[in-house]
């Protein structure tokens, strides 16, 4: 039992031990599970916030294009409010035949209404000529270019539509607009100031407020043809969209950008928020991923490192058994000396846990043609003190029987010789003369278990009279018992480890044993390995050692 | 008192005054624990008593160490066994010490 646990103890103590350098190395790196979802979250964040911007890119340019249709189309419904005025001065003119006074009069009234207005004048057309009638305002710079009038006039009045340009005369640049009603002798000139840095701000409040602009006069971004525009720097780049707004005979180009997101800052946020989001799940994922592969692998490891740990602990076992079972061997007899008329046999048996060496011995000695000394004994404990008792005995023995004692006689020397107090150890010693011309067994007991006896095809227990063990001081002399040896006999002693049993009274398992032996009919070699399969299939932890001996006569 | 708790034995020793001293020896006492008992046994025996009382009635198994512990103690004082079981009882016959200690119920 307390094997056992020291047994588990120093094998937990020595895997972490053995096991820690590779575990740190395995920490270092990412394992490819956790690379592949990262690699994997990365390239869907990617896609999903590209085709985030995708699409509100695409939303923005549509959202833009409605905007700029809207503006030109705010432009396109300007016409009126300039054509209009001039077509009343021109119907006017017709009406009175050309009433100078008249004209100023309207004309005066007119300007005021609209912004940026400089000039009104009235001309009379006549093929191939252009002549000014009346003007009220500044002079029309157009006056002073007397072939850019003729021609400009003269096409407009050709189309009956209202015909604008760019003036360019000594006080700067002026939008002229110019109507005659088809068949009109007159027609009607109007000049607006230019602005020179052609600056003017969308009003804040404006439906238009979150977009910048540059209106071109023509279909071309030409700076010279730039009539307003709120940007600084022109032309217009990056997000863009333009729309060109026929505007009587001519028409402007007008290119807008937004200033801001049109579908809302969280819209042009979105790719972002998403890029974002997706990296954090992505990055959580791959943690998750990456503990959950370090976790199993943890585990994984520790169950090798366990497993060899176990491994190595058993190979130690093993190894430290095989050393002991060495040592015991060597001092067990190396081989039975052939006796004439009998058959022996011999087992030893090393203890299921016990790693130390036991105790247990036995010897066959060989005194003349007719008598030899069977011995088989057991002292308590274990390791190589108890086995320094055992050879010490042994010899003993051997030394006292050359000496001519009885098996009584050699124990009660080898208390003499042997105690507890200084050893540390006492044994249980059996020993038995045989004489094979008497046929008779002369046996003295030490405190050892009482052999078997085989004969007449019943096995009974020889009953002892049983000594204290050797190394016990006692008052009491040891006895001999003399036995009769039937024909074909089979005696068998052996140590205590074969029938003793925790939970169970040593009786019972020699009853067990004799009863198996009862039944037993085949070779003494064949007898001793059930002996042995016997006491291995209960499980005995003490050493066991077992001798046979079968009288062929 | 003493306590060791080693390998499925414990061993109490109890000083009484005027009294012998009383080890109570429980569980399974074998060669892997017995040189710890013996530790105990020897405690008791410092004072040098007359007498020394072995309590045995919760020993469920004892091998030859646990006997040659006890035949130390008998080497020294006086062993009386108490209330053994019958498994340890027949252990103590068989090894032809019954002469050695007292055995009393």
């Amino acid at each position: 039992m307390a094997s056992d646990e020291q047994g588990a103890g120093s094998a937990t103590a020595t895997a972490p031990r053995a096991a820690a350098p590779p575990r740190a190395r395995r920490r270092s790196r990412v394992h490819g599970a956790a690379l592949a979802v990262l690699l994997v979250g990365f390239a869907l964040t990617a896609a999903a916030s590209v085709t985030t911007n995708v699409i509100y890119n695409r939303n923005e340019n549509r959202l833009l294009a409605l905007r700029v249709n809207d503006a030109g189309a705010a432009i396109a419904g300007a016409i009126p409010s300039i054509e209009t005025p001039l077509a009343s001065a021109d119907e006017l003119a017709q009406a009175t035949g050309g009433d100078t006074r008249q004209f100023d009069r309207y004309m005066a009234a007119a300007l005021k209404l609209h912004a940026g207005a400089v000039s009104g004048s009235l001309w009379a057309l006549s093929p191939g000529h252009v002549a000014l009638m009346a003007k009220v305002g500044v002079a029309p710079e157009i006056a002073a270019d007397r072939a850019l009038a003729s021609t400009f006039f003269t096409r407009t009045a050709r189309s009956g539509l209202l015909g604008s340009m760019i003036v360019t005369g000594p006080t700067g640049e002026r939008i002229g607009y110019a109507y005659a009603p088809k068949g009109s002798s007159y027609l009607v000139y109007e000049e607006t100031s230019l602005n020179p840095s052609r600056r003017a701000p969308v009003a804040s409040d404006s439906s238009f407020a979150n977009l910048h602009y540059a209106i071109y006069f023509g279909r071309r971004e030409a700076p010279a043809d730039l009539l307003a525009t709120d940007e600084a720097q022109l032309p217009i780049t990056g997000r863009r969209a333009s729309v060109s707004v026929p505007f009587g005979t001519g028409s402007f180009l007008l290119v807008m950008t937004p200033g801001a997101s049109l579908g809302g800052t969280f819209f042009a946020d979105l790719k972002w928020i998403v890029l974002g989001l997706g990296l954090l799940i992505t990055l959580g994922a791959a943690w998750l991923v990456e503990r959950l592969v370090r976790r199993r692998a943890a585990a994984e490891a520790i169950a090798g490192e366990r497993d060899a740990a176990a491994r190595e602990v058993v190979r130690l076992y093993d190894e430290q058994r095989h050393i002991a079972e060495t040592l015991q061997h060597a001092l067990l007899p190396e081989s039975i000396p052939p006796l004439p008329g009998v058959e022996i046999g011999a087992r030893y048996l090393p203890g299921v846990r016990g790693m130390d060496i036991g105790g247990d011995w036995y010897d066959v000695v060989g005194i003349d043609d007719d008598r030899f000394l069977l011995v088989v004994g057991d002292v308590s404990g274990r390791g190589l003190r108890a086995a320094t008792v055992m050879a010490e005995l042994r010899y003993s023995i051997r030394a006292y029987l050359a000496g001519g004692d009885s098996p009584a006689g050699i124990l009660t020397k080898l208390t003499q010789l042997h105690d507890l107090e200084s050893d540390g150890h006492f044994a249980t010693v059996l020993l038995a003369l045989a004489d094979q011309r008497m046929r008779t067994l002369t046996i003295a007991n030490a405190g050892h278990l009482n052999p078997l006896l085989l004969a007449d095809g019943a096995c009974r227990s020889i009953a002892t009279v049983v000594g204290a063990p050797v190394g016990v001081s006692t008052p009491l002399p040891y006895s001999e018992l003399e036995v009769d040896l039937p024909p074909y006999a089979t005696f068998v002693a052996f140590t205590d480890g074969l029938v003793e049993r925790r939970g169970q009274l040593i009786d019972e398992s020699l009853a067990e044993l004799t009863s198996m032996i009862n039944a037993e009919h085949g070779s003494l070699g064949e007898l001793l390995d059930n002996v042995v399969v016997h006491a291995g299939a209960y499980g005995s932890d003490d050493d066991t050692a077992i001798l046979g001996v079968r009288w062929l006569n | 008192m003493a306590e060791l708790g080693e390998g499925g034995v414990t061993a109490n020793l109890e000083m009484t005054e005027g009294g012998a001293p009383c080890i109570a020896i429980a569980g399974e006492l074998d060669f892997s624990n017995a040189e710890g008992v013996r530790t105990v046994v020897d405690e008791a025996l410092a004072n040098d008593p007359e007498e020394l009382v072995f309590d045995l009635e919760k020993l469920s198994f004892m091998d030859s160490s646990g006997i040659a512990v006890l035949v130390h103690a008998s080497n020294h004082a006086r062993v009386l066994l108490r209330r053994p079981t019958p498994i340890v009882l027949r252990v103590i016959e068989v090894t032809g010490l019954t002469g050695t200690f007292t055995v009393a119920e």
